[in-house]
């Protein structure tokens, strides 16, 4: 697996949590083990942290990148029942932790982390209760060379054909142009679109067989 | 061509059985919701300029893909030079969902015509939303279309204004 599939691969895992929301995951643990169980297989797979070497993350020192093998080893430790329909509580709720850890460790960049904060904030806003499950997130450029971020927001299954989600949603997208550009965010385009969880899921295993049969 | 067909259009292809549903017709839509709000705009500017449709058709095939994206990169990003920036003052947000939904689409349409990669594939509601955000860009576009900010916005698509 190359770099960049690892890339994709682990934004779209680590983003799909909504990460920055739980500070302190001990205290959310209730709320942690619902988001846990409903969104194991988007996240929970062993393509999330396959391609990751450490020692490809120049800027961290020599015990942060022994560390950063450990939260590794540790996160695929979980793996036994991932990603099945038999997805147990305990287990999801760790290796979600595990995640976190490798999230905090791994993410460094000032401006993935205000993308994804305005993100986040936005989507668990009461006013959409329910409505929003995580989202993934792609930097990359558009046609014409531009920076561009590509968001996907993920959404529950039965909003897919919901008309008041539907007609509500473009007020969202309006939102968070605005946000991202007040954020300084402006340089990048923001480049959205919707998909609900049972497409995101059918998305990644198909890229994932295309991937091990390349 | 009618934008408001090549809308309907989409829309009536994203809203297909979804047992016949494939990658390539997604991915049609996708691009049809682009050419339908192009056309929307190319059509908008043609008919500011001349009431003749000979002449109106021309202009219209005047317009740039890359251009018209430039444009609306401007007052999505306020980033507007004179002379626009005068006459367009505190961008009305209307102006703002069409400039952003243009941009957006240009984009969504080259994943859908070019990136075959499985990464880039659509899916139905993905597919739904894009043509729904059309509907609601034309909307607001109907509101804002024969205001100062509406017409500078179209012709800056049209005519490169020299910073000055």
């Amino acid at each position: 697996m190359n770099s960049n599939r690892f890339i994709a691969n682990f934004w779209n895992a680590t983003t799909i949590l909504g990460p920055w929301e739980y500070e302190n995951p001990d205290a959310d643990r209730k709320e942690l083990d619902e988001f846990a169980m409903k969104t194991a297989r988007l996240w929970w797979r062993v393509e999330t942290v396959d391609g990751m070497d450490p020692a490809s993350f120049k800027k961290l020192s020599d015990a942060e990148r022994q560390e950063l093998t450990e939260l590794k080893r540790k996160f695929q430790g979980t793996f036994d029942g991932g990603g099945t329909e038999s997805v147990r509580k305990m287990e999801a709720r760790d290796a979600l932790v595990q995640m976190y850890k490798l999230i905090g460790k791994f993410v460094t960049s000032l401006e993935t982390i205000t993308v994804a904060k305005v993100l986040t904030e936005i989507i668990r806003d009461k006013k959409y209760s329910g409505w929003f499950l995580g989202f993934s997130m792609v930097f990359e450029n558009d046609w014409t060379g531009d920076p561009a971020i590509w968001v996907i927001l993920i959404v529950d299954d039965k909003l897919g054909s919901d008309p008041i989600f539907r007609r509500d949603y473009s007020k969202i997208h309006q939102l968070i142009h605005e946000e991202l550009s007040s954020k300084g965010v402006g340089e990048r385009s923001v480049i959205m679109s919707v998909r609900t969880n049972g497409e995101q899921e059918r998305q990644l295993e198909i890229e994932q067989r295309q991937g091990v049969a390349a | 061509m009618n934008p408001h067909d090549l809308l309907k259009h989409a829309e009536s292809i994203a809203l297909s059985d979804p047992a016949d549903l494939t990658q390539s017709i997604l991915r049609r839509a996708v691009s049809t919701a682009y050419y339908a709000i192009f056309h929307l705009l190319t059509e908008s500017g043609g008919a500011k300029l001349s009431t003749h449709a000979a002449v109106r058709q021309t202009l219209a095939r005047k317009f740039d893909h890359g251009r018209m994206v430039k444009a609306s990169d401007s007052v999505v990003k306020k980033t507007l030079k004179e002379p626009l920036k005068s006459l367009i003052g505190s961008i009305p947000a209307e102006l703002a969902i069409v400039a952003s939904t243009f941009k957006e689409m240009q984009s969504h349409r080259h994943k859908a015509d070019y990136d075959t990669r499985s990464s880039s594939n659509f899916t139905l509601i993905q597919t739904i939303q894009i043509a729904q955000q059309v509907r609601t860009a034309f909307e607001e576009w109907d509101k804002i279309k024969d205001t100062v900010a509406g017409e500078a916005y179209v012709l800056s698509m049209l005519i490169e204004f020299p910073d000055r």
